[in-house]
């Protein structure tokens, strides 16, 4: 038999389930990969091998008293640090909640400890889910398993990595903008954004509540299926959760793509390389034009993002093949307004994001800097247990909902969301599956974006119109370009029709093979 | 006086009037709204605006909030949804609170009622659904929070400027917790809390040097009225408040509008107190809230309380007026609860007279609430009892004195009582034997009478209800004595 940490999440439930290993021979395993890695990966901002070992324990225990365990009997199943889990720290990798344990379990904590999966640490991550490569935690950044010198992407860097190399076989992130889908694509795992309200949110930190996703990784799409099915479900607790019962996506990943149709992304949309960049100079980005020194600045991003490496355009052109190749119907296809959705993202996102993050006034949660009156203490105690990163978006938040700014910025980002949304149901009058890059590049170099932030949001490009339309998308890993770093593909469809995209990433992962563990990493690591 | 006369003004008052909603939980989570064992017992971490805690709207508060919105004539929205108010206080523990700005529940509303002095109407702006916030306690070393209000459910009322005295203000504040009590949204009493008011107050002065043109209007800057406990305070509040704006125009003769103040009543200095001006209308920056989903159902709930929805108090006491001929007081008196008119309507129905019914009720309006809530007799037993005395069967006396109080007492039956005590209007025989026995009892008394006093007779009369227990007529016994003595009525 291969090594534990080798076998996917299914493979293990099946062996604590029929007793060949136990949940805590499993879970010493993966503790093993993490002591081993974690050093250099810093994937974990939390994991407490004592607290671990119990809760695998206890599904040992289960099993001892003749129980049937549930579908990811015995699984590890990391958290980013976004998740509340009752009496554990819960940072959103942020000085301000450096302190703050959650005193009750996220839904999705509750459904996982239901499966039999054993909660498994917490993972680094950008803080409060802003930013796109894991480098915007206060607690330092993670690094790519496939090439230590690189981001892992982010804000779900630390779930990602932590999948990629090993450490962990399944792991939760958060998806508003792309944070899921990105990672997943810079360390070559599946990732998931299931379609909004799928899973519940509660007891996730809200970034961006409108467009927060709970998203999951798993280095196997029929794994992706299985956590995913767990994480799935109306909760009450939760007014924008939807109660569909979850389909069993397992199914569809050996199903096959035979007349799928599926539209390519036309890479105009995103810009190629060599080819000037987009529309926004046509005048569809709504919101360019203002004096400020903040709105510009995500107005015009649409304008200063990168173009589709040659690589990753190759990747494309390769799925394509590989899924014609499967029975697909494959045509070019045309996505009207996604030039204006990187904007419009960063207005909404900033705007819920800067209300959401009113609550940290000093006076709860641990962090406070004091002040001559409650006002000030407030103010400084925003300014120590804030990056810039998230000051910078609450900024722009906060003047994108100002009296007098409001309609011209947060009113017109919400219509092109809305037009947005027009354009994607039409699409999917002809199409059932949108695919593109998940990222114009592959993982870039640490430390060289953190001081460009316009180039950092554009590693979002083409993951946020999915984004704002709270549409179900995946990354698919899809090779490798001559570096050896992964490239994602990204698969859009309908609300609701995640089946679809199993589909898709099942079809994927026969063409392009499982996902190894990097072994320049590792031996990186061990030389 | 040497000072310069008054100019001519009008008072111009709108209202804005919170109410605690009678739910059983807070408006967004699953806390009680009340009871609870100390600060903070009643919290969870939605209502503690905990990272990660969402909102769900209760149906209860929804319910009763298009009920009032509806009793309140208002248009209802197609589509309502929830705005979070961003300002920064310790005591709002999300930094935000959810209200409704854009599309509240109910607007265009119109409530009659009776004014200081006639009937009136007050147009309502808007009626909405709204969270509370915490608490803040300060003591002289430290403020401490308490998060059992925070979340409660709200309803916000917001009138039309169009209130033009104090005793207006007070009749309109009288009304609107009528009406919310009749219709079962809230409790509404000021002193727990459950009702709030803040009147913004003003004045619209004639200038005079403008009186050529005869229109020529100057509001005085408006204020808005904080921190009232009761409803006679709010009106002391607006007629003190009329003094000082009245006081300052003359004094400083400013024209124009002038920046909006806030100002507390000081009950124990009983004036308003500067607590701030705004310059500039504060920036809230109105998100709609993306946690709760849009409410479409409001127009179907609108259906549905409009046919549950009985007589309002307003139609209903100007039907006792006019088709029952009640007396205005005493209409006003038994429309105050929905419970007391709805047991009046009873008990004149099993008398087939309302208007004694109505004044044995106000007559003995203590007993009568006492029953209602203990349940010691019902409104057919008290129709009963009047309907008899009525028709001369029970005597009126004996009603009041002895059946009604042992009714409530006991809630003995009347008709048990009236056998037991022996109580039945004595018969023409008896009352005869009764007179004739009295009047050979005192023919001293029968000598001054004939002799030109026959005042003194009314003594007798008196013996023989007493002799009778009061259970002859006593203007028959009058009749009966006096031609026994005089040989005529
Ligand atoms: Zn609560």
């Amino acid at each position: 038999m291969k090594p534990l940490h080798q076998l996917g999440a299914r493979r293990i439930a099946v062996g604590v389930r029929a007793r060949e290993f136990s949940a805590r021979d499993v879970t010493l395993a993966f503790l093993a990969r993490v002591r081993q890695f974690d050093g250099t990966l810093r994937a974990f901002v939390d994991l407490d091998d004592e607290r671990t070992l119990a809760a695998a324990d206890q599904v040992d225990q289960r099993l001892a008293e003749g129980r049937q365990l549930g579908p990811l009997a015995g699984v590890p199943v990391a958290l980013k640090d976004n998740f509340c889990q009752r009496g554990l720290p819960t940072t959103c990798g942020s000085r301000m909640l450096a302190a703050w344990h959650a005193p009750y379990d996220a839904d999705v904590v509750e459904r996982l400890v239901a499966a039999d999966a054993v909660p498994f640490g917490k993972t680094n991550m950008d803080e409060f889910g802003m930013g796109s490569s894991t480098e915007w935690s206060a607690f330092g950044p993670t690094t790519n398993p496939w090439d230590a010198t690189r981001v892992p992407g982010g804000s779900s860097g630390g779930s990602a990595a932590a999948v990629a190399a090993g450490l962990v076989p399944l792991a939760l992130g958060s998806d508003t903008g792309g944070s899921v889908r990105q990672p997943a694509a810079f360390c070559g795992v599946f990732g998931i954004a299931p379609s909004y309200g799928r899973v519940s949110r509660r007891g996730l930190v809200a970034f961006a509540s409108s467009l927060d996703r709970v998203g999951a990784f798993a280095r196997q799409a029929d794994d992706l299926a299985a956590l995913l099915r767990v994480l799935s479900g109306g909760d009450a607790r939760d007014a924008t959760s939807v109660h569909d019962a979850p389909p069993d996506w397992r199914d569809d990943v050996p199903a096959g793509v035979r007349e799928v149709r599926i539209g390519v992304l036309s890479i105009a949309d995103v810009g190629t390389v060599g080819s000037s960049t987009g529309s926004s100079s046509t005048g569809s980005s709504s919101t360019s034009g203002s004096s400020t020194g903040v709105v510009p600045a995500a107005a015009t991003v649409t304008e200063k993002r990168d173009c589709v490496e040659t690589a990753v355009a190759d990747a494309l052109a390769a799925s394509r093949a590989a899924l014609t190749q499967a029975g697909a119907t494959l045509r070019d296809a045309v996505l009207p307004g996604a030039a204006d959705a990187l904007a419009a993202y960063h207005l909404i996102a900033a705007a819920e994001a800067a209300s959401n993050l009113a609550r940290y006034d000093g006076v709860r949660y641990g962090t406070r800097v004091a002040g001559v009156n409650a006002e000030t203490s407030a103010r400084n105690t925003r300014g120590e247990g804030f990056g810039p990163e998230v000051q910078r978006r609450i900024v722009l938040g906060t003047m994108a909902l100002s009296a007098g700014r409001r309609d011209a910025l947060h009113g017109r980002a919400e219509a092109t969301r809305q037009r947005l949304r027009t354009a994607f149901a039409e699409l999917f009058e002809n199409v059932d599956v949108l695919l593109s890059p998940t990222t114009p590049t592959t993982a870039f170099a640490l430390g060289t974006r953190t001081s460009d932030p316009l180039r950092m949001y554009a590693a979002d490009v083409l993951t946020t119109p999915a984004s704002l339309a709270g549409l179900p998308a995946i990354s698919i890993p899809a090779g490798h370009d001559e570096a050896g770093l992964p490239i994602g593909i990204q698969a859009v469809a309908a609300v609701g029709r995640e089946d679809l995209l199993f589909r898709v990433a099942g079809a994927l992962e026969r063409a392009f093979g499982t996902p190894a563990i990097p072994t320049p990493f590792i031996e990186a690591v061990a030389s | 006086m040497t000072d310069t006369p008054d100019p001519e003004y009008r008072i111009v008052v709108g209202l804005e009037v919170h109410a605690q909603l009678r739910t059983r939980t807070k408006c967004f989570c699953a806390c009680a709204a009340s009871g609870g064992d100390g600060p903070n017992s009643r919290t969870c971490p939605v209502c503690l605006g905990l990272p990660g805690a969402l909102p769900v709207l209760s149906r209860a508060a929804l319910d009763l909030s298009v009920r009032a919105a509806v009793a309140l004539g208002c248009r209802i929205a197609q589509h309502t949804w929830w705005d979070r108010k961003h300002y920064g206080y310790a005591d709002l523990p999300k930094g935000y609170q959810i209200t409704q700005h854009a599309s509240p529940i109910g607007t265009d509303g119109l409530l009659r009622f009776e004014g200081g002095d006639g009937p009136r109407e007050v147009r309502i702006q808007r009626v909405h659904l709204e969270e509370d916030t915490g608490r803040s306690i300060h003591d002289e070393e430290r403020t401490r929070l308490a998060f059992d209000r925070a979340g409660i459910a709200l309803l916000e009322i917001v009138t039309e400027p169009d209130l033009r005295t104090s005793a207006d203000v007070r009749a309109c504040l009288l009304a609107i917790r009528r009406l919310l009590r009749w219709i079962g949204v809230s409790d509404a009493e000021m002193e727990h809390g459950q009702m709030r008011c803040e009147p913004n107050v003003n004045l619209h002065i004639r200038c005079s040097a403008d009186a050529g043109t005869g229109s020529a209007w100057t509001p005085t800057p408006i204020a808005e009225i904080k921190n009232l406990n009761s409803i006679t305070a709010a009106a002391r509040a607006v007629d003190y408040e009329v003094a000082r704006q009245l006081a300052e125009w003359n004094a400083t003769g400013t024209i124009g509008p002038g920046p909006r103040t806030t100002r507390g009543w000081s009950e124990s200095a009983q004036r308003t107190e500067l607590q701030r001006v705004k310059e500039e209308a504060a920036d809230y920056r109105f998100l709609p809230e993306p946690d709760l989903p849009v409410v479409t159902c409001a127009p179907e709930l609108a259906e549905a309380a409009r046919a549950a929805q009985s007589e309002l108090p307003d139609a209903r006491r100007r039907r006792y007026i006019d088709d029952l001929g009640l007396p205005a007081e005493v209409a006003d008196e038994l429309t105050q609860t929905l419970a007391l008119s709805d047991w009046f309507e009873r008990a004149a129905g099993a008398a087939d007279a309302p208007r004694p019914v109505a004044a044995w009720i106000v007559g003995n309006l203590a007993l009568v609430e006492a029953a209602i809530v203990h349940r010691r007799f019902s409104a057919k037993d008290l129709g009963k009892l009047v309907r008899a005395v009525e028709r001369g069967r029970v005597p009126r006396a004996a009603a009041r004195r002895i059946i009604l109080p042992e009714m409530a007492r006991r809630g003995t039956k009347w008709r048990e009582i009236v056998a037991r005590e022996g109580l039945e209007m004595a018969d023409d025989a008896e009352v005869a034997a009764a007179v004739r026995a009295t009047v050979d009892a005192h023919p001293d008394l029968v000598e001054t009478a004939r002799a030109g006093r026959p005042q003194v007779l009314e003594v007798l009369v008196g013996d023989v209800m007493r002799a009778t227990r009061g259970r002859a007529d006593a203007a028959m016994v009058r009749t009966l004595v006096r031609g026994l003595v005089l040989g005529r009525p």
